[in-house]
C-alpha cells in the first residue's frame, strides 16, 4: 500500500524524464520516434563540456570556502573559551530562515556595480579598480559563504561527537593542547570533514539560485542553468535537450552520492559517540580569546549581518541607486505599505505558507511510518526505505523538469496549481523526512514496542499508541525543518507555478529579473522575520530533545 | 502448564558455523511454579524465553501453553505474541515514558480485544495490581519520575494486570544495584507466590537462581545441561560445566576402578590418590571419571594417627578471612591445589601441614 503510493509519486517523473531524452517530442506533446540525437547534440557541442567544467570549478571553490569558514567557526565555538561563542548559533538560526535566492540578491546588492563596495573602490582608486561580481569568483564566493551556516552546524556536531577520552589519552601521553587538537581531534575528524566537503560539493553542483542570478548575467553557464534555459527558453521548449541534460546531471549526482555514502560510512567508523557524561575539552585561549571573538563577529557580519543590513537599507528606499549620501535622506516605509495591502504579495505569502505546511504535514507522518517499518525490518520495509530515499539523487531543477513533463501530460488539469507544487515538494523532501524519522525510531528502545505487543496490542495499535507519541519530538523537528526547506525552494516550483499560485521564493526571483529591487527587499525582510520565528522553534525543539539527523 | 519440545533456533553468522541460538531444548513447567533458565551469556536462555513469548520465531519444535499449541514447527503454526496470554517483564523494563504510571499499567487492558473492560472494572484492576507492587500512591506520576526499582515494580504490574497464564522475566534484576536487587528478589518471590502465576525467570546470576527458584534449568551453548531443584543442581552437578558455573568447586580427574551402581559408591584412581566417590548414575569400570567437591564440604584435620581413606596431606599456602568463613588454599602433596572453606576459628594458619578429608557422600563423580 505504502509502496504503491510511493511508486505513484516517484516513478512517473523519472520515466518521463528518461523518455523525453530518448524520443522526439511532437508539437502536441506526444512522443515520436526513438532517437539518441539529443545526447549526440549534447556531447558534440562545446556547450555541455564548458558547462561541466564551470560547474566543477564553481562547486569545488564554494565547497572549500564553506568548509574552511565553517570549520574555523565550529572549532572556535566548540573547543575554545571564546566569549560570545553562543551567539553564533543565533546567526545560524537566522540564516536558516533566509531563502537562498534572497541571500544571493543581498550579496549582489553589496558587490554589484552600484553597490557600496564598488562605490568605495571608485572613490578611492578610480574606475579601473571596480570589480565585476557577475563572474566565476563572484558565484563561488556567494555560494560558498551561503553554505557556511550549514557547514558550521555539521562540523560542530562532528566535533561534539568525538570522545573526549581520546584527547585525554593524548594529553596523558604528554601532548600539549594544540598538538592534541592537531594530531588527534582533527585527524579523527578528517573522514567527517572529507564527507562534508563532498556533500557541499554535491549541493553546489546541483544548486540553482546563484548560477541563475549571478552566472547567467555574467554569461557563465553551469548544468542547472542550462537545464532551466532549455526548459523555459524563449519560444518552444526544447524538451529533448533539457531531458538529456537532466539525465546527465542525474547520473553525475548519483555517482557523487554513491561516493559520499561510502565516505560517510567510513567516517562513522571513526566517530565514537559516547553519550553518557560526555563533555568536550575546551582549550583555554587566554588573551587570544578576544582575537577569536573578533573573528566570530567578523564572520557573523559576513555571513548574516551585512546581507541583512543591505536588504533592510534597500527596503527603505523609494528606488534603488546604490548607497549614496543622498539615499540616507530618502528613507520611506512605502514598500512595506504596498506589501501589507491586498495584492499578489499577500497571496504569495499565504500560498507559500500553505505549500510549506501541507508538504510537511504529508511527508512527516508518512515517513514516520515508512521509517518505522524499515528500521524494524517489517516486510517490505527495506524497499520502502530505498524508494523513499531515492529522490535524493534528483537535483531540484531536474525534478522540476520531470514533474513539468508529468503535469503537462496528465489528463487532470494539475499544471500550474498549488497542488502540483505540493506534490513535487513532498517527493523532493521525502528523503529528509526519512532521515529524521529513521534516526528517531532508532532512538526508541525496541523493548518499548515488544512490551506493547506482549501486552496484547497488535502492530497497528503499537505504532499509534507507542511509536508515534515517542517519535513526536523528532516529528515536530522534522516538520519544521521540511517546512523551512520547502518554502525556500526556488528551482523546484520555478517551472511548475502559474499565475495565481505565486510562491515567495519564486516571486523574489521574478522581482529581481524585473529590477524591482526595493519591493524585493521589503518582501524579503518581511518573509525572513516570519521564518526566523519558525527556525527558532526548530532550533529549540532540536536542542531540547537532542534530535540527531545525519 | 507449559511444554517446550525440541526447540531449535539457529542464528547464522555471516560465515561458517552458526553462533548462539538453541539446539533441541525440551522442558516442562508446572502450574504455579517459578522456573529458572540459568546460564552464561550466549547460552540460549534469552532465545528460549523470547521464543516462548513469540518475539522470535523458532526454526522447529513445539511450544504448548495450557494445552494449546502456541508454536508448532511441524504444522507451521504460530500464534502471534499479542494473542498469547503471556505477561513479560523486560530487562530494560520498557516503561513507556509518554504515559503516566496508571496508563502504563492499564495499557494491556485498554488494548484488549477479547474483553472490553468497563471504566470501573479497569480502574479497580489497575489499582489492585499497583497496590500489590506498592505503587498505588504514585499512580498519577509520570513514568519518567520513577526510580529503577519502581520502574521494575511497574513493569511487573503491567505484566500481571491482565492475569496472564504465564509470566516471563528477562533478567529483571540485572539493572538494579546490589542492595535493591536482594530486596526486589524477595519481593518478586512474594508477589509470584501470592499471585500464583506460573513464571519463567531468566538470569545469569546463579545465586539469584538458587534463592528464588522452585526448579532450575542450566543451559550451556544452546543446550539444556541439567534440570532440577536448586539443591540438586548444587549438590549433585552432572557435568564439569554445571559444577564450575554454580558456585566454586574443586575438580580432579581419574579412572573408575570397579563398576558403580547408580546412587552407590566406588573408588576412583585419581591424580591425588584413591578417592571414594558418590556415583549418581551407573558406571562401568575402567571409564575415565572426574569428581568434584565443594570447598565447604572438605574437612580439615591436624595430622595425627593413621591416614584413613579419602584423606590427603598437604600444606596451607594462604588463609583469607571472610568473616563468617575463612578460605584456605592448600598445596596437596603431589602438586595439586585444593580450595577449602571452613570456620575461621579452627586455628589453622598459612604454612601449617594439614590433612584434608573428602567425605565420600559429598565427593561427586561426573563424566566429562
Amino acid at each position: 500500500m505504502l509502496i504503491l503510493v510511493l511508486l505513484i509519486l516517484i516513478l512517473p517523473p523519472t520515466l518521463f524524464l528518461i523518455k523525453v531524452s530518448i524520443f522526439t517530442t511532437k508539437a502536441d506533446g506526444s512522443f515520436g520516434d526513438f532517437t539518441l540525437r539529443y545526447y549526440q547534440q549534447l556531447f558534440t557541442g562545446r556547450f555541455f563540456f564548458s558547462a561541466l567544467t564551470n560547474t566543477a570549478i564553481y562547486a569545488i571553490g564554494s565547497a572549500v570556502i564553506a568548509i574552511l569558514l565553517g570549520t574555523i567557526q565550529a572549532i572556535i565555538v566548540e573547543r575554545t573559551d571564546t566569549p560570545g561563542r553562543g551567539w553564533v548559533f543565533l546567526g545560524a538560526i537566522i540564516s536558516l530562515g533566509i531563502p537562498h535566492v534572497l541571500y544571493t540578491v543581498a550579496w549582489l546588492l553589496i558587490l554589484g556595480r552600484s553597490g557600496p563596495l564598488n562605490g568605495l573602490l571608485l572613490s578611492a582608486f578610480g574606475p579601473q579598480s571596480v570589480i565585476n561580481v557577475y563572474s566565476m569568483w563572484g558565484m563561488t564566493l556567494i555560494e560558498g559563504v551561503g553554505f557556511v551556516p550549514l557547514t558550521f552546524l555539521l562540523m560542530s556536531s562532528v566535533l561534539r561527537s568525538t570522545d573526549a577520552s581520546f584527547e585525554e589519552a593524548a594529553m596523558m601521553s604528554g601532548a600539549r593542547p594544540i598538538k592534541t587538537f592537531w594530531t588527534i581531534t582533527l585527524r579523527m575528524g578528517l573522514p567527517g570533514i572529507m564527507a562534508l566537503l563532498l556533500l557541499v560539493f554535491i549541493r553546489a553542483f546541483e544548486s540553482f539560485e546563484v548560477p541563475a542570478l549571478v552566472g547567467l548575467a555574467g554569461n557563465i553557464n553551469v548544468l542547472t542553468t542550462n537545464i532551466y534555459q532549455s526548459s523555459k527558453g524563449t519560444g518552444a521548449m526544447d524538451y529533448g535537450q533539457s531531458g538529456a541534460y537532466s539525465v546527465c546531471l542525474l547520473l553525475i549526482v548519483v555517482g557523487l552520492l554513491y561516493w559520499y555514502n561510502r565516505l560517510s560510512g567510513h567516517a562513522h567508523q571513526y566517530q565514537t559517540i559516547t553519550g553518557k557524561g560526555y563533555r568536550p575539552r575546551v582549550i583555554k585561549l587566554g588573551r587570544l580569546r578576544y582575537v577569536t571573538s573578533a573573528i566570530l563577529a567578523l564572520m557573523f557580519m559576513l555571513v548574516t549581518g551585512l546581507p541583512l543590513i543591505m536588504l533592510v537599507f534597500t527596503s527603505l528606499q523609494p528606488f534603488y541607486e546604490g548607497v549614496t549620501p543622498e539615499s540616507f535622506s530618502r528613507f520611506t516605509l512605502d514598500n512595506y505599505r504596498i506589501l501589507m495591502g491586498p495584492g499578489s504579495f499577500r497571496d504569495s505569502i499565504s500560498n507559500t505558507l500553505i505549500l510549506g505546511a501541507s508538504t510537511s504535514t504529508f511527508v512527516v507522518p508518512f515517513t514516520a511510518l515508512c521509517a518505522w517499518m524499515a528500521a524494524r525490518r517489517k516486510p517490505g520495509g527495506w524497499l520502502l526505505d530505498q524508494i523513499a530515499t531515492a529522490p535524493l539523487v534528483m537535483p531540484a531543477i531536474v525534478m522540476s523538469v520531470a514533474f513539468l513533463y508529468v503535469f503537462v501530460n496528465l489528463p487532470i488539469p494539475l499544471y500550474g496549481t498549488l497542488l502540483s507544487v505540493i506534490l513535487a515538494s513532498s517527493v523532493r523532501f521525502m528523503p529528509y523526512g526519512m532521515r529524521y524519522a529513521y534516526a528517531g525510531v532508532l532512538q526508541i528502545h525496541k523493548e518499548l514496542e515488544e512490551a506493547s505487543m506482549s501486552s496484547g496490542a497488535k502492530q497497528g495499535n503499537t505504532f499509534l499508541r507507542i511509536v508515534l507519541p515517542l517519535l513526536s519530538a523528532s516529528m515536530v523537528s522534522s516538520w519544521l525543518f521540511i517546512f523551512l526547506l520547502a518554502v525556500q525552494a526556488v528551482s523546484l516550483p520555478l517551472l511548475l507555478v502559474g499565475p495565481g499560485t505565486e510562491i515567495v521564493a519564486v516571486t523574489l526571483f521574478d522581482l529581481w529579473q524585473n529590477g524591482q529591487v526595493t519591493e524585493l527587499a521589503s518582501m524579503g525582510i518581511t518573509w525572513v522575520s516570519l521564518m526566523v520565528v519558525v527556525s527558532a522553534c526548530f532550533h529549540m525543539v532540536t536542542r531540547r530533545y537532542q534530535i540527531m539527523a545525519s | 502448564m507449559l511444554r517446550v519440545q525440541n526447540l531449535v533456533k539457529k542464528y547464522q553468522a555471516q560465515v561458517g558455523e552458526p553462533v548462539g541460538g538453541v539446539f533441541d531444548v525440551s522442558f516442562e513447567v508446572k502450574q504455579g511454579e517459578l522456573f529458572t533458565l540459568l546460564g552464561p551469556s550466549g547460552c540460549g536462555k534469552t532465545t528460549t524465553l523470547r521464543s516462548i513469548a513469540g518475539l522470535e520465531t523458532p526454526d522447529s519444535g513445539q511450544i504448548t501453553l495450557a494445552g494449546q499449541a502456541i508454536f508448532d514447527g511441524a504444522a507451521e503454526q504460530m500464534i502471534p505474541m499479542y494473542d498469547r496470554d503471556i505477561g513479560m517483564v523486560f530487562q530494560s523494563y520498557a516503561i513507556w515514558p509518554h504515559m503516566s504510571v496508571f496508563e502504563n499499567a492499564a495499557y494491556p487492558l485498554r488494548v484488549s480485544r477479547k474483553v472490553k473492560y468497563s471504566r470501573e472494572d479497569l480502574q479497580s484492576r489497575v489499582e489492585h495490581v499497583l497496590n500489590m507492587v506498592g505503587l498505588l500512591k504514585y499512580k498519577n506520576r509520570s513514568a519518567t519520575q520513577l526510580s529503577g526499582g519502581q520502574q521494575q515494580r511497574l513493569a511487573l504490574a503491567r505484566a500481571l494486570v491482565r492475569e496472564p497464564k504465564l509470566l516471563l522475566l528477562d533478567e529483571p534484576l540485572s539493572n538494579l544495584d546490589a542492595q535493591l536487587r536482594e530486596q526486589m528478589r524477595a519481593e518478586l518471590k512474594r508477589i509470584q507466590s501470592e499471585w500464583g502465576v506460573t513464571t519463567i525467570y531468566v538470569t545469569h546470576d546463579q545465586a539469584e537462581a538458587m534463592a528464588i527458584s522452585d526448579r532450575v534449568a542450566v543451559m550451556d551453548q544452546g543446550k539444556l545441561v541439567q534440570l532440577g531443584p536448586p539443591d540438586d543442581i548444587y549438590e549433585l552437578p552432572r557435568s564439569e560445566f554445571v559444577a564450575g558455573f554454580i558456585g566454586r568447586t574443586n575438580l580432579f580427574k581419574g579412572t573408575l576402578k570397579t563398576s558403580a551402581a547408580a546412587g552407590g559408591k566406588s573408588i576412583v584412581e585419581s591424580n591425588i590418590g584413591s578417592i571414594e566417590c558418590h556415583f549418581p548414575t551407573q558406571s562401568q569400570a575402567g571409564q575415565p571419571v572426574s569428581f568434584v567437591i565443594r570447598p565447604e564440604n572438605v574437612i580439615l584435620q591436624t595430622i595425627s594417627g593413621v591416614q584413613e581413606q579419602n584423606a590427603i596431606e598437604g600444606r596451607v599456602t594462604s588463609r583469607i578471612y571472610l568473616g563468617e568463613i575463612a578460605e584456605f588454599a592448600i598445596d596437596l602433596d603431589g602438586g595439586h591445589q585444593l580450595l577449602v572453606r571452613a570456620p575461621p576459628g579452627n586455628g589453622i594458619k598459612a604454612g601449617d601441614r594439614i590433612r584434608a578429608y573428602l567425605p565420600p557422600d559429598k565427593t561427586i563423580a561426573i563424566f566429562s
